[in-house]
């Protein structure tokens, strides 16, 4: 595998080079650097989208969430992904409209102009950068450790692994801005879907097929086989606000809902939701056949050892080396999306300097966002698709207060909006750090968050239009 | 029919589509059977499911009524 591995890193290291010397330039403004020229076409969109989207938490989360908590691992992630599909096609429409003569950076940005108050652009990047720099350090954690994993004689320190990742992704993209990170997304986004659809079929062969393969963890857990699971994760509760979280994914998470917007016109971003569906079921479906290959053989190992044998050493030499090309592409794509998105929305809330100097301004701070990840990954849990359905609850909370701003005309008169938005997330970072229940009267807090903002923006809005009627 | 009702069926779809996953018709506590080609119910029911999503949305960018905004507003402009 050494060998392969050697080959395979640099063709993969030229590749993101030539990407990086091709998209370079020397004059940035902010639209070109940020925003790649808002005029990205839907094959470029979807694999750009789909790179964001699916990543380590696909590669390396699924599989374990399939071989731990059964077939409602499906439910959880594909639906959701389709609703959010659907999603994209409705409100992004009503989204790019709304910004029709602004230019969008991000959506602090955006809130920050539609409510007419920095406030609601402060809220919207407190919110993003709570819940996106852990999700940021789940990926390059995530990896870290498998590759501990995948070389256990070389007894190579995570810290090592990690801060290798974030040194080659701040390279690229601090050099090459939005249009070398959508490069490497295509990339990555092709390898990803090969790499786990020859993993998916090896492990299905080697179980003997799709029938064998229920039939024998039929006899061994059967609770896999339906929800809610052998664990009792799978609650009608627990997959509505996954739901809901996931479908809020394109307008709450920066790195999504900038990738709206880059799109060159209405008909590339409809092809480009149309394609994400596709993909959506193309890559999950075979974490799951990874997933049921490990609740037969590696039942009661730890996620690491499942991985690093399921995904490594039980496969062909060659293809090891192309998984963890794979995975180091997928973490690196999708965290440098994210560190990038917060760049850009740190952008979008600057204003009075020269746009050159903004730009450089909000640079630095993706190299700070970086080195916050960087620490984060050092110390975090090991629970990665938990943790990023953390995230996603999370940013989920912006959700009513960007809905005002992109359905409301009069969005600077709900001035209450923020400030709530801004205790909700208060609230459930408490909860998160053990300092408040996690849920009401038998309701998830996620979730009634979620519901509470919800109902309030809608009455909000309601009483606004009485009053000037 | 015109598009704008073809659309609204559209969304009328997609939020029956979301209410039936979790429904015991998609989701039965404790169930695996049938099985479909080798797999338990709720796998096959969702990928099935999933496919139905994916139908609607094809359908909707077909009807959406932002379809071809650009290039009306570039006929207007």
């Amino acid at each position: 595998m050494g060998k392969t591995l050697l080959i395979v890193g640099i063709i993969y290291l030229a590749l993101l080079v030539s990407f990086t010397l091709l998209t370079r330039s020397k004059d940035k403004d902010s639209k070109s650097y940020f925003m790649a020229g808002s005029n990205i076409g839907s094959f470029l969109g979807l694999f750009t989208f789909a790179a964001t989207l699916f990543s380590t938490f696909t590669l390396l989360g699924m599989p374990d969430f399939f071989r731990s908590h059964g077939v409602g691992a499906w439910i959880f992630l594909t639906i959701s992904d389709m609703a959010m599909v659907f999603g994209v096609l409705w409100i992004g429409y009503y989204l790019r409209k709304r910004t029709t003569g602004f230019q969008y950076l991000g959506m602090a940005g955006f809130l920050k102009h539609r409510y007419k108050n920095p406030f609601a652009g402060y809220v919207a990047f407190i919110g993003a950068f709570l819940f996106l720099i852990p999700y940021v350090a789940i990926q390059i954690r995530g990896v870290a450790i498998f590759l501990q994993q995948a070389f256990p004689e070389h007894d190579i320190p995570l810290a090592v692994f990690a801060f290798s990742m974030v040194i080659v992704m701040l390279i690229y993209s601090e050099i090459g801005g939005l249009k070398a990170i959508i490069y490497s997304d295509v990339l990555q986004g092709i390898l990803l879907l090969i790499v786990i659809w020859i993993i998916g079929i090896l492990c299905l062969q080697n179980v003997g097929g799709m029938t064998q393969m229920f039939e024998t963890i039929g006899e061994s857990n059967k609770a896999l086989l339906s929800t809610p699971g052998p664990n009792g994760l799978f609650t009608f509760q627990f997959l509505l606000g996954s739901m809901v979280a996931i479908c809020m994914i394109p307008f709450t998470q920066p790195q999504v809902s900038t990738r709206l917007m880059i799109m060159k016109d209405q008909n590339a971003l409809f092809r480009t939701a149309i394609g994400l569906g596709t993909f959506a079921i193309l890559v999950i479906l075979p974490t799951a056949f990874i997933g049921m290959y490990g609740a037969i053989k590696y039942p009661d190992a730890s996620t690491s050892e499942f991985l690093g044998n399921t995904l490594i050493h039980d496969q062909p030499g060659f293809l090891g080396a192309f998984v963890i090309i794979g995975l180091i592409a997928a973490a690196i794509s999708t965290a440098d999306s994210q560190i990038f998105a917060l760049g850009g929305e740190t952008r979008s809330l600057l204003s009075g300097s020269s746009d050159k100097a903004m730009v450089g301004k909000a640079r630095i701070s993706i190299v700070v966002f970086a080195i916050l990840a960087l620490v984060f990954a050092l110390f975090s849990s090991d629970q990665l698709v938990l943790l990023a359905r953390a995230s996603f609850a999370g940013t989920s909370l912006l959700a009513p207060m960007i809905f005002i701003g992109i359905f409301y005309d009069h969005a600077e008169r709900i001035k209450i909006m923020p400030t709530l938005t801004l205790i909700a997330i208060a609230i459930l970072v408490a909860s998160m750090m053990g300092l408040m229940p996690g849920s009401i009267a038998g309701l998830r807090l996620d979730l009634s968050l979620f519901v509470i903002l919800a109902i309030a923006a809608i009455v909000s809005v309601q009483m606004d239009k009485n009053q000037k009627a | 029919m015109n598009k704008d009702f073809i659309w609204k069926l559209c969304c009328g779809f997609i939020l029956l589509l979301i209410i039936l996953t979790f429904t015991p018709v998609i989701i039965p506590a404790g169930v695996d059977s049938p099985y479909f080609m080798g797999m338990p119910y709720t796998l096959w029911a969702g990928i099935l499911l999933s496919f139905l999503f994916l139908a609607v949305t094809v359908l909707g960018s077909l009807v959406h009524p932002g379809r071809d905004a650009d290039k009306k507003q570039q006929d207007h402009g």
